[in-house]
């Protein structure tokens, strides 16, 4: 099962969510994904170290000057203007290339191979409890982040429980990181922020499929207007975590936030539940 | 036109309340707003006299069923897994990249590529009479840096016609492609921190991003006193890395309120007398 916790707005409590479900679900052998690659939290949350990391590259074009004629074809097919070919040489503009190996396979020349652009780290860390932490970290500087988030789902594929932190908003990156998911949490302040942000996240989650239920985080006493969006679209409000000034402090401070709000672990032994029933 | 921009690396920080603050005391500036996938400010400014603008960037492929032969090259190339073959071959939008290689591989030309909308950008005045400008990115999209772009490059152009001094932009979360695209052409970047542990790790990536573009930068903390050790850990950080300290910000019940009635937090008089020394600091900054 994997389950993608994400949101619209960022800040909402999407790690905290993710890691506290893993620490709950630890007796399965979980596997947390970190698909937030601009600003991987994860593991600072958990207070680990990665056992391993290794680079991702991504493939960009590299010219053969011996065999290129400065024919002009790569740079007239390629959409995203990443080839410029002048008289005698050809600029590639990695940052650009959408990775799609157009040019490499129509060059008539036979002209370009692909080579590899380091874009990230993937990292990996065994936790003490039972449980793999696994998470993709985009090089600053690196404008694409779907490869990267890309690459940090393509490990485990196949454990049991696969929990996936996302990137906040409604692009790209967001999609590719609820994209296969059974089931999507996504997680709001009930706030007019959060209510504007989740209404969008909720669309992704609809256009992809992916059944969907609402925690509303930092509550209280009041939905806001959260109640009304799940009453009109049927997706429903698994928990509420209540508003906790003790919570945010030690969260802040990197501490467990089962230790600050005990009734955390039961909340999200009944979003699990609800969850299974739901796809059952 | 100087333009000032507001990030944070962690979303969730507080950017949106003190930018819309920034923009209230600032009164003849231009407002932006660059988080396009979840755009707030607005929800601040309240804008009216909204104007409208389609925004297109992309292409998406579209096989013509008539004319495929089902041959199967453009999905054995495509690397983005956009085409499927259910039961005949068809592309998936939300997944095409729009690099047509499928449409310069299909023998016999079943495969067009057509423009995508991606989403609208607004021209609008706030209700204190500013010029506001902030967009939609339709969900999923991609794009999102061409429409920070297509959005600062018209707010610049008005500015630049209207003769306005200043530009303030509410920037998006993270450091990829929208952050890359709203550092260009800005002269100060106002960051504010979390004093956490995430939001100190994600405020130095940010920073370094800003660095790496050679940009200026200084930093607010806020809720500083959620967490005083964390506080002064990233001030000293800041002295170190040459990004100026504006000031910090207390937990306010008072900020939650003025968000929740949707109001700007700076409007409130008791929050004024918080963030007025800040934004002198950055008018400071700014000129330095």
């Amino acid at each position: 099962m994997q389950i993608a916790v994400a949101s619209g707005k960022g800040g909402t409590g999407k790690t905290l969510l993710a890691t506290t479900l893993m620490r709950v679900l630890s007796s399965y052998g979980p596997v947390l994904i970190d698909a937030d690659v601009e600003e991987p939290n994860a593991g600072l949350i958990l207070g680990i170290k990665p056992d391993t990391t290794h680079e991702v590259n991504r493939p960009v074009p590299a010219i053969d000057p011996d065999r290129c004629n400065y024919c002009g074809k790569c740079a007239e097919i390629c959409k995203f203007n990443a080839l410029i070919v002048m008289v005698n040489q050809v600029l590639v503009y990695n940052e650009l290339c959408h990775s799609c190996g157009a040019c490499a396979y129509l060059c008539p020349q036979n002209a370009i191979t692909e080579i590899g652009h380091p874009i990230g780290q993937i990292e990996q860390t065994n936790l003490a409890e039972n449980g793999i932490l696994i998470t993709g970290r985009l090089n600053i500087g690196e404008a694409q982040s779907p490869p990267m988030v890309k690459a940090a789902k393509s490990k485990f594929g196949a454990a049991k429980i696969r929990i996936i932190d996302c990137p906040p908003g409604t692009t790209c990156s967001m999609i590719e990181s609820i994209r296969n998911s059974d089931y999507c949490l996504l997680i709001t302040e009930p706030t007019p922020f959060g209510m504007h942000d989740l209404e969008l996240s909720l669309e992704a989650a609809t256009m992809l499929g992916i059944p969907t239920g609402l925690v509303i985080n930092r509550w209280q006493g009041d939905d806001y207007t959260i109640g009304e969006l799940s009453a009109r679209t049927g997706v429903p409000i698994l928990a509420r975590i209540p508003f906790s000034a003790k919570l945010a402090q030690s969260y802040m401070k990197g501490r467990d936030p089962l230790e600050a709000m005990p009734s955390l672990s039961f909340i999200l032994s009944d979003i699990i539940k609800q969850i299974r029933e739901a796809l059952s | 036109m100087k333009e000032i921009l507001v990030l944070s690396g962690k979303g969730g920080t507080g950017k949106t309340s003190l930018a819309s603050s920034f923009m209230y005391y600032a009164k003849s500036c231009i407002a932006c707003d660059y988080d396009v996938d979840a755009s707030n400010l607005p929800i601040l400014l309240k804008p009216n006299k909204i104007e409208d603008y389609a925004f297109s960037a992309g292409e998406t492929a579209y096989i013509d069923n008539e004319s495929c032969i089902d041959c199967g090259v453009c999905a054995a190339l495509c690397r983005f897994d956009a085409i499927i073959s259910d039961p005949s071959y068809q592309v998936v939008p939300l997944s095409c990249e729009g690099c047509g290689f499928c449409a310069q591989v299909c023998p016999v030309q079943a495969v067009t590529m057509i423009a995508r909308s991606s989403g609208r950008w607004f021209q609008a005045l706030s209700h204190v009479g500013q010029p506001l400008f902030f967009a939609e990115l339709r969900p999923g999209e991609e794009n999102s840096g061409k429409l920070v772009a297509q959005v600062k490059s018209v707010a610049r152009k008005f500015g630049t016609d209207c003769r306005m001094p200043l530009i303030i932009s509410d920037g998006p979360p993270g450091i990829g492609c929208a952050v890359i695209s709203s550092l260009v052409a800005v002269d100060l970047v106002i960051l504010v921190a979390e004093p956490s542990l995430s939001g100190f790790h994600d405020l130095q990536r940010v920073s370094e991003l800003m660095r790496m573009r050679g940009v200026k930068g200084g930093v607010i903390i806020n809720k500083w006193d959620l967490n005083p050790s964390a506080s002064h850990e990233i001030e000293a950080w800041a002295q170190q890395n040459n990004i100026l300290f504006l000031g910090r910000v207390p937990f306010s019940e008072r900020i939650a309120e003025m968000v929740a009635k949707a109001a700007i937090p700076g409007a409130d008089p008791d929050i004024e007398n918080l963030l007025r020394p800040i934004w002198e600091n950055i008018q400071r900054l700014l000129v330095s």
